[in-house]
């Protein structure tokens, strides 16, 4: 550094603190005892005007209500047969609207991507085409989809349909209602046993939480969205899934089996028998720490047999387990 | 508990540091909290004028991978020294923030092109949108990470210490152990280097 780069630098830090006590002076004012530096030192002063936003707080909008609203369509048809009703549900990547089947004249569930999620086709049609596979009383049927290119293009998204079931999801109803342990306990039980099957034939379904099973008018439990258990074969080391209802092994990014799916069919028992997580917060930071240290059982409001079976379901352990979600079903029905 | 909030404030920010370094698994989960509150924060702000995350809202959900990672990278770390955690932390930030930008908004969007050894790529992220004022959308944030990407690791110290994690200059003079004069001084330095950088297309 020569000796005008020297006086540069202290002139340029005696700037700033002028700056910060309030004093604007100029690039000249500064350079009095070296006029030839004055052009150059304006230049940087301009510099770090421009950079400024580096040395403010980061401030983010703490409302959303300026937001525009989430991808509201205007009431529409798709491929002249599905007509859109009502929005009932939508997460991070996806929306299921209420629609009418115009040919079949029933009322269906459609899932879709939410508009212009980049790169959401195929994991859509992928999941049409392996659940279509599933037929089992406990899981909610696919009756149709937007499966090829060209229809895709047509109507500027895919969709699946599946059936319509009324009762809304188990997430609604405890937020509605306390749910009697022994219903609970039914609930899970019939889950598990649609979950083995689905284990059976070769998925994992990587995001089982309340908002995925849903309650029909007989009052029977029944397992939807499957979209996570076919994405996640291509997903690298994405990690997908709900926090809340996360085992630690798919928190920790490792290889999950059916054993996932257990421990956090584990985490939706203890929820609706007792009101809360077998963890002390919600609260991401700690919730991630939670779950990596093992999900503890301190609940009062849990029966000691129920207590028996959320503990075996929520080993750390995968190996401590149940082996399987039938199990757990079996242990659950014993005790029904 | 220490709160995250214990980070910032200069005698506790030293007392955290006593207490990681001591083992105090409440201080280095304070640490923890703190690196993750900021990599949700400079995310937010990142994509809030970007209308399809707008459009997507629920923020967290798209930005659930990269807490998770963010996690996972630091919870096993062994803090040897408060200005190497942050170091470490405010580098998967960076990876984190970049990995955002090409999963959601890269040219072959969700899942294409995912870095994994945290080197940016100059030609990808549809980047010609050149300037140093603070960028307003997601071309001229990924620009501005990859110039960081290109400074000098003491440079890039910086800018982890003061953009990155927040830290005041007074706070991070004392992480570096050098005087506030010196501090504001390199910091100065690292922001006009990042000026001529970006300015290219500015005139």
């Amino acid at each position: 550094m020569n000796n005008d780069d020297e006086i540069l630098v202290d002139l340029l830090v005696r700037w700033e603190e002028l700056c910060e006590r309030g004093q604007d002076v100029s690039a000249l004012e500064l350079c009095h005892q070296s006029p030839h530096l004055a052009d150059e030192l304006a230049r940087r002063i301009s510099a770090l005007k421009i950079t400024s936003w580096l040395d403010r707080p980061v401030e983010v909008p703490v409302s959303d209500a300026d937001l525009p609203k989430s991808a509201c369509h205007e009431p529409r048809t798709l491929a002249g047969r599905y007509r859109l009703d009502e929005l009932i549900a939508e997460g991070g990547y996806a929306q299921v609207w209420k629609g009418f089947d115009l040919e079949l004249q029933r009322t269906v569930a459609v899932k879709m991507p939410k508009p212009n999620r980049v790169g959401s086709v195929e994991p859509f049609l992928a999941e049409a085409r392996k659940v279509a596979k599933l037929k089992h009383p406990g899981i909610v049927p696919i009756f149709d989809t937007a499966g090829c290119a060209t229809q895709v293009k047509r109507e500027g998204t895919c969709f699946l349909v599946s059936e319509y079931v009324e009762g809304g999801s188990l997430a609604d109803l405890i937020r509605r209602q306390e749910l009697d342990s022994a219903v609970a306990a039914r609930y899970v039980a019939e889950v598990a046993e649609a979950l083995h099957y689905a284990h059976l034939q070769g998925f994992v379904h990587r995001d089982i939480k309340p908002g995925n099973i849903l309650i029909d008018h007989h009052g029977r439990a029944l397992l939807t969205d499957f979209g996570i258990a076919v994405a996640s074969e291509e997903a690298g080391d994405q990690i997908i899934g709900t926090l809340r209802y996360m085992s630690p092994e798919q928190l920790d990014g490792k290889d999950v089996d059916a054993r996932s799916d257990v421990y956090s069919l584990g985490v939706v028992l203890h929820e609706l028998v007792t009101g809360d997580l077998p963890y002390s917060s919600v609260e991401p930071n700690v919730l991630r720490r939670e779950i990596a240290a093992g999900a503890r059982i301190e609940s009062v409001n849990l029966p000691a047999e129920l207590r028996r079976i959320c503990l075996k379901a929520l080993e750390r352990d995968p190996a401590a387990r149940y082996s399987s979600a039938a199990e757990l079903a079996s242990d659950l029905r014993r005790h029904l | 508990m220490l709160q995250p909030t214990a980070v910032g404030t200069d005698t506790q920010l030293q007392n955290l540091i006593d207490l990681a370094l001591k083992g105090d698994s409440a201080a280095h989960d304070a640490l923890l909290d703190h690196a993750s509150d900021r990599l949700l924060r400079l995310a937010k702000k990142m994509f809030y004028s970007y209308p399809k995350l707008r459009r997507w809202e629920q923020t967290d959900d798209v930005f659930q991978n990269s807490m998770v990672r963010l996690h996972r990278a630091l919870a096993k770390v062994q803090v040897k020294s408060v200005r190497d955690f942050f170091n470490l932390a405010a580098r998967q930030i960076r990876w984190e923030l970049f990995d955002l930008t090409k999963h959601h908004f890269g040219p072959q969007g969700r899942g294409a092109n995912h870095h994994t050894d945290g080197q940016p790529a100059d030609d990808e992220g549809g980047s010609l949108h050149r300037s140093a004022t603070e960028p307003k959308d997601i071309a001229g944030w990924s620009e501005y990470l990859a110039q960081v990407e290109k400074l000098a690791e003491d440079e890039q110290e910086i800018i982890n210490l003061l953009y990155y994690e927040g830290l005041t200059q007074e706070e991070a003079s004392r992480v570096l152990g050098v005087s506030f004069r010196t501090l504001k001084r390199r910091w100065q330095s690292v922001r006009l280097k990042l000026y001529e950088a970006l300015k290219r297309d500015e005139q």
